[in-house]
């Protein structure tokens, strides 16, 4: 198993599409946030948009392997289907976790003393969306096999999730189902910490579950 | 010698279409398998179950004695592989493709250059594998293979798509390999004159199914010019063979007929003793089998 978290972090650093699309978040985000004053709720509305690009690359890094039979290597070299998918959901959390917090740990300076245990609670819960994203892109990279349906079928799922941020009264009974509107309502108090992380173990627990069973009857 | 992998009434089946019926199949260390079929005989199939990536629908596979999960797994740590092309991350170097299999693999670094050296990307080491060229990526695959020091290399259409030197480059690597470290290796592709120079046995697949498994030595005799000789009373002609012309290196076939290997030259002689000795063939010739016509004979065109 450490042979394999060394292998794909190695994979991981090498890989120039991580880097640039790290680089992107930022740059979009500074435009996004720039002469704005900083605070939990206005980041709370515009990381929408590194939640998607964090997944689609988690989601692509995950693939890409199925895809291309690097994963042949994994096997070949003497590892079990599931110590492999474990140890490559293990990197998807780490890429998405960096691109996920890279903006929010960059402008802590920039946030009010006063909102500081908000922030606090907000960056948890991102930690605990990264979890949840990386995941939801172990369970579809393995189902598809395949970068490009992966991807779409990554796409369709935040078209649908996007529902859950809006205040329509749909959208607030898809919150409370879907991880990324629930962080909304947690912010908004209105669901619980205790809930939310719940939720999120829950969906944790039955992704997982589905990709080890998927992995395991899967042929390359 | 022993056997390193067998594969034991292996089926399997893909949706109601069955790609592999009933295969039976050993490999002997140290040996090279040049393994041989259209597309879509199942060729690429064999290899990826022999590999993991793919599971029998019915019967078994031994690697090295294994036959349980927990063993197979263990025993294909010593197996390298390139199926269906090499599988390399393009934006590394070939140095840095290298350096990440020998992590996966815990293994040491040291090798890196002396396979580097093997596969003769000494000087492209830090070229992006992307900027290669068709035979350097072959060649790069091969090398990769090589990093867990197999006994058992499986290499899944290695001269697919290269140019004639590309194919030289390749077929000169898999003999070095062969060479020296003994590993067993099987090698498919559908250039049957390029296998012809590197292996020892030939395995035939058609349709799923083994035709036939023969030597090097049996396919060059079955491939030789030969005289062919037809005759009903062929006991007769067998005894002047053995007897008058003094030579043991002849044939009865399946269909009846007399195949004298050794004097396909000499048809005059032969056709005067059949005389002298009263014997009339219905048929003598002077014939040969290109391997191309030996095998589609085998598979039927």
């Amino acid at each position: 198993m450490r042979c394999l978290m060394k292998y794909e972090w190695y994979k991981l650093r090498h890989d120039k599409l991580f880097w640039i699309i790290t680089m992107l978040i930022m740059l979009i985000n500074g435009v996004m946030f720039a002469g704005q004053d900083i605070s939990v709720d206005l980041l709370a509305q515009k990381l929408f948009l590194t939640i998607v690009i964090a997944s689609l690359y988690g989601t692509s890094f995950m693939a890409k392997d199925y895809e291309d039979r690097k994963i042949l290597y994994e096997i070949s070299s003497g590892n079990r289907k599931s110590k492999i998918l474990l140890a490559k959901a293990a990197m998807t959390i780490v890429c998405i976790e960096i691109q996920l917090l890279i903006f929010p740990l960059c402008i802590i300076p920039l946030v009010s003393k006063s909102e500081y245990r908000e922030y606090k609670i907000f960056l948890v819960l991102y930690v605990l969306l990264g979890v949840f994203l990386a995941l939801l892109s172990a369970f579809f990279a393995i189902v598809a096999k395949n970068q490009g349906i992966s991807i779409g079928v990554t796409i369709i799922f935040h078209l649908i999730t996007l529902l859950s941020v809006n205040s329509s009264s749909i959208g607030l009974l898809m919150a409370h189902i879907l991880p990324v509107g629930a962080t909304k309502l947690v912010l908004g108090n209105l669901m619980t910490l205790d809930k939310y992380f719940f939720m999120l173990l829950l969906w944790d627990v039955v992704l997982l579950l589905l990709s080890l069973i998927c992995i395991r009857k899967a042929e390359f | 010698m022993g056997i390193i992998c067998e594969l034991k009434d292996v089926n399997k089946i893909y949706s109601k279409n069955k790609v592999l019926c009933n295969i039976n199949l050993r490999l002997e260390e140290g040996k090279v398998y040049g393994f041989i079929g259209r597309n879509g005989a199942g060729k690429t199939t064999t290899m990826r179950i022999i590999t993991g990536l793919a599971y029998p629908t019915s019967g078994q596979v031994v690697l090295d004695g294994e036959t349980d999960i927990k063993g197979l797994t263990e025993k294909r740590k010593k197996i390298g592989c390139i199926i269906e092309g090499p599988a390399l991350n393009l934006d590394m170097t070939a140095k840095q493709n290298l350096k990440a299999l020998c992590i996966l693999y815990g293994v040491s670094f040291d090798r890196i250059e002396k396979i580097l050296k093997l596969v003769g990307l000494c000087n492209e080491s830090g070229k992006k594998v992307k900027h290669f060229s068709l035979g350097m990526k072959q060649r790069l695959g091969i090398g990769m293979a090589l990093v867990n020091d197999p006994k058992f290399l499986i290499l899944d259409e290695p001269i697919n798509g290269l140019d004639p030197d590309g194919i030289l480059e390749v077929r000169n690597l898999i003999k070095q390999i062969s060479r020296k470290r003994k590993a067993t290796i099987l090698v498919s592709s559908h250039i049957l004159s390029e296998l012809y120079q590197m292996v020892d046995n030939y395995i035939l697949i058609n349709k799923g199914e083994i035709i036939e498994n023969i030597t090097h030595e049996e396919l060059t005799q079955k491939t030789q010019r030969y005289v062919l000789i037809t005759d009903k009373d062929t006991a007769k002609v067998k005894h002047v063979l053995k007897n008058q012309l003094k030579t043991d290196d002849f044939k009865e076939m399946e269909d009846g007929t007399i195949r004298v290997y050794e004097l396909a030259g000499e048809v005059l002689q032969i056709m005067n003793l059949f005389a002298d000795n009263g014997i009339d063939p219905a048929g003598i010739s002077v014939s040969e089998d290109s391997l191309e016509e030996y095998f589609f004979k085998r598979i039927g065109r």
